[in-house]
């Protein structure tokens, strides 16, 4: 389930779509937003304009009946200066006042105090209306003295026409009204009366409350002091000021707003008590009053958001579609890449001839199905090279790895190879560069002479191995009958030289030491002069004469030299591969590095001295390839312990491989020791047949696999009995566990094997198997006669 | 089951002794002013002193001092002034209890100029028409102001429209209004700076009715104190039990003021150095009062603490 999810998440299809619905989301939220900040700035502005000039065109009818009511008062007082003389006729004033102006509810003419003497204290003649009549009365007295009232004394310090503040009139109609205060003065300028016409605040409210914006929005007024004058909370009027509401709710707009519409400011405001709300104000300049209209923004905006809701409904599941349809189409159009990948897949696991896709509808899924056809083509070709250049590769390297087995195999290699001797120790490494080399070692004894040679073939590979081969074979055979090294050398030249028409040619040293005295005789043809090392560490260049490599002049004659070895001397012979061994940045090794390391290293055994300077060969190297055969010879002459006695044949030692090649070395091994022992033609046979048996058992069953592993056959002779002893360290194999064969069959239907023992147990006086540790010994005794 | 008893104890002696009723009457309508009598109603603790107290509030048209002298009520709040000068008169009243301490008269300039009562001179100044216009004349005259004084009924519209130059304020009731009318930076000029720090209200009982019930006078006065005690404790219920009382009496008054008032009482009650309560008549002040009141002919002779408050010394 999650991996499906995964699958879904990580497909083109789905973040093709998923790119689709950002951008076309992103536009559609752009253009929503952008359509309604522009419609709602377009409503907004309307609105304003709208709610102002409805509050504009209220204020200008206020201010209208505001005027007529000013104007009235203004003519009328021209009647009260001319009739001074008579208090009574101002009754008539008042009245004709209420008459003219039917917005005038009451009027007075209230007089200074004792301006009539006749009238005492208080005398003003008043003049309202009620139930459609107009009434008169004389306002002043002890419990309403007018004198103290705003509407009176306000306009006679100020000395100006004054509108009051609205007030609860107690003593003339009982309403709530504002007055219009005119003063009058006599010819002396002095104060004699304040002349009044009042309007009840109920028309105001009646004008402020025909505002009509919207459902919720509300109006009202406030007076010099932000007093309420109308207001939706009856409760407030006269009770409550705009700064208190500032206050607690501490609102500095509201505050600042206050103040600008009580100083006659218009303008508009927006404030937020739990919704955001918009007040338009403007003054009503005759009074001092303002008027407010308050209109709620989702009022203003319900169209505008309505709107932006109906297109969200229809834009939100048209997104959906879009990003379904694209998605479905996306996926459909991809479908034959999924089904490339899966016919890449079978290509992919060797299978060129897999079927393509069909699909060609479009130019992009034809241009990759010939791209897939053409690769398929391509890789089968490729293929088929390939396995034509890989087979004759390998059959190259199998004959190379064949003939380097060869080339190997005529190397001694079985060290120490003296095992019997105490008196010399003995190693050689020939590490070739490439499969086969042109580098040769060899050495064997004979007439307790120890015969040496190094060589190396002029080139590499096959072409130098062969003349190292020519040259091995001819020095074993030449130096077992020449004891001469310069001699020996002659005739490895002339055999060399003879038909040498591809110009080869080999150096190489020759030497002959007496194990007996450490008189070393050697003939240098051309080669790396060999290193002595001394018993207390000395390195030295053994002396040697210019002469010729083998191979270039036939008949050229070489000189013999010779010279004493000391017990405990190391003789390195070694090759140009060793000197010459380069590491990445073309560093030679370097003949001074080798004297420091063999003198270093003076008193080591030969072996240790061979593998620790290969290994520091290696360390200089530093995985530089190596580019020659690296090959070194190092001999002693070890001080013995016991005076060593010549090989008597009464115990002798041979290290084989698991190597049918090694069987040849097995039967001069037996021959010798029959020789030795001066046994029969028969019994040479015979021994030979039960050795070889035994021994080719061991490489059969102990050794099945190809690795290169030692097989040991000690002899010894005790009476008249010859003890072979053969141990190898393979797997474990009782010989004698094998059934005899049964002789009746013919060779082809006997079991493997089962010959083989039969014929040991015939020659053999006893044949017995044990197991000790990792080793198979098996134990054969032939009796003699 | 003890509760009940009393209550059934309490019944009877109302009945019985119904002459034992206290009328109290405040000098205004109601308000926060009078905050610790409504609560002492409230809280129960006029009832849990044995007393049946009725709270008659006057009107804008009557007036406390004359209630009491017709015998309409048995109790009244005035402040330690009026007190001497009616005692001084002739009406026959008992200080039981000085709730204020200090005055709460200030003048508020209309105009930034005017900064201290210096600057007031020769100019129009708005005053009540009813009260304190003794002192203010009083003060015109200590200081050689010869401010104009211009009497004005029940509001501030003198002051908004300009008409004069500064007005008398109580600083819980006018100077909200004023505070509230717009004028936020006004600067007020305390009269308390000026020397003329005088305790107000306190609760006078007439002197025939405290001789008659001296312990129902004085367990008035104790109640009275617990309630404004409790005040000082609870300002925020306190309000709550005001407003309750505005409500019922059918009275115009927005809460905001009447916690600004509350305030500002509760602060005048207070001692300067203690920051609490005393309830006490301070006769310094009283010495005070008469020495201005003799020296500008108010009063024909001194009145005594001892007068003042029934003989207690």
């Amino acid at each position: 389930m999650k991996a499906n999810r995964k699958l879904l998440l990580s497909s083109i299809s789905t973040h093709l779509s998923l790119f689709i619905l950002a951008v076309t989301s992103t536009l559609l939220i752009i253009i929503v937003a952008l359509n309604y900040r522009s419609s709602r700035n377009l409503v907004e502005e309307e609105s304003i304009e709208h709610a102002q000039s409805a509050l504009d065109n209220t204020i200008l009818r206020i201010d209208n009946v505001l005027t007529s009511v000013e104007t009235a008062v203004h003519n009328i007082s021209l009647m009260v200066k001319d009739n001074i003389d008579d208090p009574d006729y101002m009754y008539d004033v008042t009245r004709l006042l209420l008459v003219n102006n039917s917005y005038i509810s009451g009027s007075a003419v209230a007089f200074e105090p004792n301006y009539y003497q006749e009238k005492g204290h208080f005398y003003s003649p008043y003049s309202y209306r009620e139930n459609d009549e107009i009434l008169s009365k004389q306002l002043g007295n002890k419990d309403y003295d007018y004198h103290y009232m705003d509407w009176y004394q306000i306009p006679k310090l100020l000395d100006k026409p004054y509108w009051s503040e609205p007030y609860f009139d107690q003593g003339g109609a009982n309403v709530i009204m504002t007055t219009y205060s005119y003063p009058l003065y006599d010819e002396e300028g002095q104060l004699f009366a304040i002349l009044t016409a009042d309007i009840s605040l109920e028309w105001f409210a009646e004008q402020v409350n025909s505002i009509k914006t919207y459902p919720n929005s509300f109006n009202l007024m406030i007076g010099r002091g932000g007093t309420y004058l109308v207001h939706k909370d009856t409760d407030a009027i006269l009770n409550r000021t705009m700064f208190e509401a500032a206050m607690a709710n501490d609102d500095a707009v509201i505050f600042k707003t206050a103040h600008d519409m009580v100083d006659g400011k218009r303008g508009m405001a927006e404030y937020d008590y739990g919704e955001k709300t918009y007040l338009f104000y403007a003054p009503v300049a005759a009074t001092g009053w303002s008027v407010a209209v308050s209109c709620l923004h989702s009022d203003i905006f319900a169209k505008v958001d309505d709107m932006r809701g109906k297109v969200m409904m229809v834009a939100l599941p048209g997104l959906l579609l879009l990003v379904i349809l694209s998605y479905i189409l996306i996926k459909y159009t991809m479908r034959p890449l999924t089904d490339f990948a899966n016919s890449a897949m079978e290509i992919a696991k060797g299978n060129f001839k897999a079927e393509l896709p069909k699909n060609k509808k479009n130019y992009e899924m034809r241009t990759l199905h010939n791209s897939f056809s053409f690769m398929q083509r391509s890789l089968q070709n490729y293929i088929d090279e390939l396995q034509r250049t890989t087979a004759n590769k390998e059959r190259i390297e199998s004959e190379l790895r064949i003939a380097r087995d060869i080339q190997m195999g005529m190397l001694p290699k079985i060290f120490p190879p003296f095992p019997k001797r105490d008196d010399v120790d003995l190693y050689a490494k020939l590490n070739p560069a490439k499969e086969v080399g042109g580098d040769l070692y060899d050495f064997f004894i004979e007439d307790n002479k120890l015969h040496l040679i190094i060589g190396d073939v002029s080139g590499k590979g096959v072409p130098a191995s062969l003349v190292m081969a020519v040259t091995c074979r001819l020095f074993r055979t030449v130096a077992s009958s020449i004891h001469i090294p310069s001699q020996i050398v002659k005739v490895l030249n002339n055999a060399i030289a003879e038909s040498n028409d591809s110009n080869m040619f080999c150096t190489a040293f020759v030497g002959i030491l007496d194990l007996a005295t450490g008189h070393l005789q050697y003939c240098n043809a051309g080669h790396n002069p060999p290193i002595v090392v001394s018993s207390d560490g000395k390195a030295s260049f053994l002396p040697v004469k210019p002469n010729l490599a083998m191979g270039l002049w036939e008949d050229f004659e070489y000189q013999d030299q010779e010279c004493k070895i000391e017990k405990g001397t190391n003789i390195f012979l070694y090759t140009d591969g060793v000197n010459e061994a380069e590491n990445t940045k073309k560093e030679l090794y370097g003949e001074e590095r080798l004297l420091n390391f063999l003198s270093q290293h003076y008193a080591d055994k030969p072996r240790d001295v061979i593998e620790k300077l290969y290994d520091d060969i290696k360390g200089h190297a530093n995985d530089a390839e190596q580019n020659d055969d690296i090959t070194m010879l190092c001999c002693t002459m070890v001080e013995s312990v016991e005076t060593s006695e010549p090989s008597t044949g009464l115990s002798k030692k041979l290290v084989m491989r698991n190597n049918i090649a090694d069987i040849a070395l097995m039967a001069e091994f037996i021959e010798n020791l029959c020789e030795e022992n001066q046994l029969p033609m028969d019994a040479t046979f015979n021994l030979n047949l039960a050795i070889e048996e035994a021994v080719s058992n061991v490489m059969k069953y102990a050794y099945p696999s190809n690795e290169e592993h030692e097989i040991l056959l000690t002899v010894n002779k005790e009476n008249n009995n010859i003890i072979f002893e053969l141990s190898d360290t393979g797997k474990a194999f009782d010989p004698t566990k094998m059934k005899d064969a049964d002789v009746t069959l013919s060779a082809e239907e006997r079991p493997i094997g089962g010959l083989g023992i039969f014929l040991i147990r015939k020659i053999m006086k006893s044949v017995e198997y044990k197991r000790e540790g990792e080793r198979n010994v098996l134990i054969m005794i032939y009796e003699l006669n | 089951m003890k509760r009940l008893l009393l209550h059934i104890l309490i019944l009877f002696l109302i009945n019985v002794v119904d002459a034992q009723q206290i009328v109290f009457t405040p000098q205004w309508l109601p308000q926060s002013q009078f905050a610790g009598y409504y609560v002492a109603m409230e809280k129960g603790f006029y009832e849990e002193a044995g007393l049946d107290v009725v709270i008659e509030h006057t009107s804008s048209s009557d007036n406390a001092q004359n209630r009491l002298k017709e015998g309409r009520c048995d109790a009244i709040t005035m402040t330690l002034f009026d007190a001497i000068i009616n005692i001084d008169n002739g009406l026959e009243v008992v200080n039981v209890l000085q709730t204020a301490l200090h005055t709460g008269l200030v003048i508020v300039p209309r105009y930034d100029e005017i900064k201290t009562l210096d600057d007031m001179r020769e100019r129009r100044v708005g005053i009540w028409r009813t009260h304190y216009n003794y002192l203010a004349e009083i003060i015109n005259k200590d200081l050689d102001l010869d401010i104009e004084w211009i009497p004005f009924v029940q509001n501030i519209n003198l002051y908004v429209s300009g008409a004069v130059d500064a007005t008398m304020a109580m600083v819980y009731n006018e100077a909200y209004q004023i505070y509230s009318s717009g004028f936020e930076d006004m600067n007020f000029i305390s009269l308390a700076d000026y020397g003329y720090d005088f305790p107000e209200e306190g609760v006078y009982f007439s002197k025939d009715y405290y001789e008659k019930y001296p312990d129902k006078a004085k367990a008035f006065a104790e109640a009275s104190r617990r309630g404004w005690e409790w005040a000082h404790e609870h300002p925020e219920e306190t309000l709550d039990i005001v407003m309750k009382v505005i409500e019922k009496e059918n009275m115009p008054a927005g809460r905001q003021h009447q916690k600004w008032m509350l305030k500002e009482i509760l602060l005048l009650q207070c001692d300067k150095e203690s920051g609490r309560p005393t309830f006490e008549l301070d006769e310094d002040k009283i010495g005070q009062i008469n020495e201005l009141l003799v020296r500008y002919n108010r009063i024909k002779k001194v009145v005594t603490k001892s007068q003042i408050t029934g003989g207690k010394q």
